[in-house]
């Protein structure tokens, strides 16, 4: 792959987060929360703290990934939230729990399970690419705006 | 280097220039409803009951129908300590969410609102699949006793349209997104287990 095609990946993902995380962040946490209990995996405590702090950390990562702030963490962050989120729509895929949309993207997008495993393991596979090229993703950043050296 | 000493600050700025975004994005996108638009007719309980609740539902969903049926028992079971006010916010991905909520608005008119939202969602499951409900719809306000020709009628009045609108732009202005959706005194919860702690706290 290019290096302008790995810098557009970066991009690419960016926008993901960023849409993710702003539409949850911008509308009631209550909203969020319901979309968590309906994949049963958390408890409540755990639940109600994750539909406050969750949608800021797909925001973070989204703005990491678009200004290549601080970028090799925030691509490590994208692997650990993409690799999360596939498991546990495939945990709800594997129990049959009755969820009609992913609840992903709030009231945005609406997608069902089936079509999000493959946007997650599609930026799973996104991010885990960009941290092979952490030279070519670094053009245009933050990070190397203070050290060209990245 | 004092460029590697500005990077943390840059981020810091960075962090409160996207926390400002999203506070103003906030403000903006759910003004806060100075006049409750009271839902005439859809109400259960005594107007000055202590505990009131505000249900935006939608007849095509499971989870609403199950609301229904534990919003009801508690009304009975609160002896007047809960008023119930049902709004309309049937959700695009649900085909026949919004000719549901025509037919309820429509029993409403001659009289018949909650003997239709009970009839609705215990009969959803027979409903759901069907390619064009109205005739089993039109069946259903006949069991209750409705005049046909008045139901007709209405099921092609604008007028009970714009009715469902007004009620699903308030729930996008409460900042509702899923069914069901409650506001109890004020405060939201979203599905059954919510309502379920929230009301149990201002019951006491």
């Amino acid at each position: 792959m290019g290096a302008s095609l790995v810098l557009a990946l970066r991009f690419a993902l960016a926008a993901v987060f960023l849409v993710s995380g702003w539409e949850k962040a911008v509308n009631p946490s209550e909203n969020f929360l319901y979309v968590l209990q309906a994949y049963d995996v958390l408890p409540d405590a755990l639940a109600r703290l994750a539909a406050v702090v969750f949608p800021w950390i797909e925001l973070g990562l989204g703005v990491s990934l678009a200004l290549g702030l601080w970028l090799k963490a925030g691509l490590a962050g994208a692997v650990g939230v993409s690799g999360s989120l596939m498991m546990i729509v495939a945990q709800a895929i594997i129990r049959h729990l009755p969820i009609d949309d992913c609840g992903c993207f709030g009231n945005l997008v609406h997608l069902p399970l089936r079509g999000v495993i493959f946007l997650d393991a599609a930026l799973l596979a996104g991010a885990l690419r960009c941290l092979g090229s952490l030279s070519a993703v670094r053009r245009f950043s933050v990070d190397r705006f203070f050290d060209p050296r990245v | 280097m004092p460029v590697n000493i500005a990077k943390p600050v840059w981020g810091v700025l960075v962090g409160l220039g996207v926390i400002a975004a999203v506070m103003a994005a906030r403000a903006v996108t759910r003004p806060v409803l100075t006049e409750h638009v009271a839902a005439e007719g859809r109400t259960l309980g005594p107007a000055g009951a202590p505990v009131k609740i505000i249900e935006f539902t939608d007849f095509q969903c499971p989870a609403c129908a199950q609301a229904s049926i534990l919003l009801h028992e508690e009304v009975r079971r609160a002896r007047g300590r809960i008023l119930l006010e049902l709004k309309y916010f049937p959700l695009p991905m649900h085909q026949h969410a919004r000719r549901a909520a025509v037919i309820a608005a429509c029993a409403l008119d001659q009289g018949k609102f909650w003997p239709m939202e009970q009839l609705l969602f215990k009969s959803q499951k027979s409903w759901v699949g069907m390619d064009n409900p109205d005739d089993y719809f039109l069946s259903l306000a006949r069991g209750l006793g409705l005049d046909d020709v008045k139901m007709m009628r209405c099921m092609s009045d604008h007028a009970v349209a714009a009715r469902i609108e007004e009620d699903v732009a308030q729930g996008h202005a409460r900042g509702v997104a899923a069914t069901p959706t409650f506001f109890i005194n004020g405060k939201m919860a979203v599905g059954t287990k919510n309502l379920q702690q929230v009301l149990a706290g201002e019951m006491k």
